[in-house]
């Protein structure tokens, strides 16, 4: 085992290291502010999910259960605690698509990129759920299995739910005439 | 509307997941029906937009904040459930105690033996 494979660190940290928990949000800030900010679509929401998803995993490491990568139940952390976001945010019209949008647009990503835009404004206006899927697949770039690990579904209730996801994406693109 | 098995056999292609007699199935589909081609290009250009979006990179100084955040760390015990390390504590606690008290008696014996008494 490599020093410092997550395992290693989070023995260290168990430890009471506070250099190995350093490394480990070193190693996974970007991704799992990614996911609250795909989820959140807000910059500060995220920024506070993902602290508060470290901070949870560091006071529960007792409870991690070493079989399961360590980035799987980091990510679970942080979608639910983005999921209790919306949830607070909106208790009763949690499927709306006016949330503020202060990601980086696609038009700083690609100017031009029109579908690219559209498809931002599509994932807010889809489920939570399904959005969760489509980051987790899509921008993720995670494997069915891992995905499953995280949301604690089958890999075939991960894989339908996500064609049931894109097909969504692509119904709210063709009402739009954005396709 | 796309039927459920077309929606499947295109997703699955999109996701690299089809066997060769799925291939070949997914072939004949799209030759014979052109909604299903239709189909299958919107996906496969949504999956590809969605693919190509990079991370961002988190505000800066969220790292800091995060470690000045946390509580000073006691060493915790790997695996074991909470209920268990207070128990362990507990149990720790009145070791430790023991130790003391045993400690106490053979200091208390070292101090008995300058008086003559054997320790006991």
């Amino acid at each position: 085992m490599r020093e410092d494979d997550d395992g290693v660190l989070v023995q260290q940290c168990r430890s009471g290291d506070r250099t190995a928990c350093g490394k480990l949000v070193l190693r996974y800030q970007r991704p799992v502010f990614n996911a609250a900010l795909r989820m959140l679509r807000n910059v500060e929401d995220a920024r506070d999910v993902a602290q508060t998803t470290f901070l949870k995993a560091f006071e529960h490491l007792a409870d991690y259960d070493e079989t399961r990568k360590f980035y799987s139940w980091l990510y679970r952390i942080a979608l639910n605690e983005s999921l209790d976001t919306l949830g607070a945010r909106k208790p009763f019209d949690p499927i709306s698509g006016d949330e503020e949008d202060e990601t980086p647009g696609p038009e700083q990503r690609a100017e031009g990129d029109q579908l690219s835009r559209a498809i931002d404004e599509a994932l807010a206006r889809i489920k939570p759920e399904y959005r969760a899927v489509i980051t987790l697949r899509h921008f993720m770039h995670l494997s069915y299995q891992d995905m499953g690990e995280i949301l604690m579904l089958p890999e075939k209730t991960v894989k339908s739910r996500l064609y049931e996801a894109r097909q969504l994406l692509r119904e709210d693109l063709l009402l739009r005439g954005a396709t | 509307m796309a039927n459920p098995g077309q929606l499947v056999l295109i997703n699955a292609e999109i996701d690299g997941d089809l066997d060769a007699a799925q291939r070949a199935e997914l072939a004949r589909t799209l030759l014979a029906d052109p909604k299903a081609r239709e189909l299958r290009d919107d996906l496969r250009r949504l999956c590809q937009t969605l693919d190509a979006v990079p991370l961002v990179d988190p505000p800066p100084g969220l790292q800091e904040s995060i470690l000045a955040a946390m509580p000073q760390m006691a060493p915790m015990s790997a695996g074991i459930p909470k209920r268990w390390t207070g128990m362990m504590a507990l149990v720790r606690d009145v070791i430790a105690a023991s130790s003391f008290a045993g400690s106490s008696v053979r200091r208390a014996g070292s101090i008995s033996t300058k008086t003559g008494r054997a320790p006991t």
